[in-house]
């Protein structure tokens, strides 16, 4: 009788092998300290997603990245990563009502920046630094907010590392690939973001299998595409 | 005695993001004191009965949508559904953690349809587009609403409070023009769907009460809106 492996009991996330949005999910499980199975999409051969996954794929809204854990299977990054915190490490999203909501808020302006950053550097092609440093400062005001918030605490919430702090580092680095002496203005949300940097599950994320170099896709004009 | 404090809701004198918010307070039943701030008419759409207060009231993020519920203070719609489902009606946010996910997921794909409109209504004021978009985003809500009542099985979730106010904005803009014709009468599952909705205690009050605001689906300033 031929022997059969268990089935992974492992979360598994689907995504193209970029940082993107699944890098936020990625984080998000190294943060928890949860190993996760993962299925990488290259965009040289996106018609294993296309044609053959998306269209086998029974759950309501198939998309990349998408998660599987049990008998959960979703799409849309946000809720994947609040997801993962809220499964497997709850404090992370606010240990009081009051808290989660506050964490909620950070997080959302944090979820909304990113998306807004994330069109123009495909859309704009050869862009000048002019180009560049345009992009982000419609946003400098709820950045000047978000790094007053930083300035007297550690953390969005103080001490405690929070879902919202996670998602600044990685937002961080889009702000930086846009215009590097624009972002580093944000003296509070800069060292976050490097605090995070030096945490032990930090180091094995950058280790990992499912860790990307490059931030966005392949047809993007900003990129740190080698 | 001391009547305690009411939860204050701040926002436009408009339906926009405010509305869902509106909806869940009146289902929940929580007392509270709307602050609508007039969102000046044409043609200068101005914005200073808000900008001259924005700076004032301590938020950390200022912003509308807003609650103040007993001194706490909070912006971002979506964090303010959360956090009023948690406080005042938890399964709202889904009973189980496989159906809090399915209710962030829809959040997120509702919003995308807010978001996805907001260029036709308003910059380009192109109703053909807005239209095409729309009918899109519809066949995928009918067809995952098919067979259910709500998102979730376990019930109605904040995602129903939001997704009803797109369902009225669309029918709206989709029955508008030559190529107008009726979301709800095309698609009998949203009709089910809406109705269900508006006929739920707090919800049927309301929208029978002169509270329920009816102008106007988009900012003031849309080129597409239900003037």
């Amino acid at each position: 009788m031929e022997s059969q492996s268990a089935p992974s009991t492992k979360p598994l996330l689907g995504y193209w092998h970029i940082r993107g949005y699944g890098a936020y999910i990625k984080l998000a499980f190294a943060a928890v300290g949860v190993d996760f199975d993962y299925v990488p999409y290259y965009e040289s051969d996106e018609a294993k997603w296309f044609q053959t996954d998306k269209p086998s794929l029974s759950m309501t809204l198939p998309n990349l990245p998408y998660l599987r854990d049990g008998d959960l299977e979703i799409s849309e990054h946000d809720a994947i990563y609040r997801h993962v915190f809220r499964k497997y490490k709850p404090e992370l999203l606010g240990k009081t009502i009051n808290d989660q909501a506050q964490v909620d808020q950070f997080l959302t302006y944090w979820v909304k920046l990113n998306s807004a950053l994330r069109t123009p550097c495909y859309t704009q092609s050869d862009p000048t630094e002019d180009n560049r440093k345009a992009i982000i400062e419609p946003f400098r005001a709820t950045l000047d907010r978000l790094d007053a918030r930083l300035a007297t605490r550690k953390y969005h919430m103080g001490d405690d590392l929070t879902a919202a702090d996670i998602y600044l580092y990685e937002t961080f680095e889009v702000l930086k690939l846009i215009h590097e002496s624009t972002a580093n203005g944000w003296l509070n949300i800069k060292r976050v973001g490097e605090s995070i940097e030096t945490l032990g599950w930090f180091e094995s994320y950058k280790k990992s299998q499912y860790y990307a170099e490059q931030i966005n896709g392949d047809e993007a004009h900003i990129n740190n595409r080698k | 005695m001391q009547a305690s404090p009411k939860l204050i809701f701040g926002y436009w004198d408009i339906r926009g993001l405010g509305q869902s918010i509106r909806y869940l307070l009146e289902y929940l039943n929580v007392p509270y004191e709307e602050i609508q701030y007039i969102y000046g008419g044409a043609p200068d759409f101005s914005k200073a009965a808000w900008f001259s207060v924005k700076h004032t009231l301590g938020f950390d993020l200022p912003n509308i949508p807003y609650i103040i519920d007993d001194g706490f203070q909070l912006t971002e719609s979506h964090a303010i559904y959360r956090y009023l489902a948690n406080k005042y009606q938890p399964e709202l946010l889904g009973k189980t953690i496989q159906d809090k996910a399915a209710v962030d997921m829809f959040m997120s794909f509702v919003q995308d349809i807010r978001d996805g409109s907001s260029v036709y209504c308003y910059d380009t004021g192109d109703l053909d587009g807005l239209q095409k978009f729309g009918w899109e985003k519809f066949a995928q809500v009918a067809k995952f609403l098919t067979g259910k009542e709500g998102f979730i099985a376990g019930g109605l979730s904040i995602a129903d409070f939001i997704l009803f106010e797109h369902i009225e904005m669309f029918q709206y803009f989709l029955s508008q023009g030559d190529k107008g014709e009726s979301l709800i009468a095309l698609y009998p599952v949203l009709g089910d769907y809406h109705k269900r909705f508006a006929n739920l205690e707090g919800i049927k009050e309301y929208l029978e009460s002169d509270r329920c605001i009816k102008k106007y689906f988009c900012g003031k300033r849309a080129i597409l809106n239900n003037n």
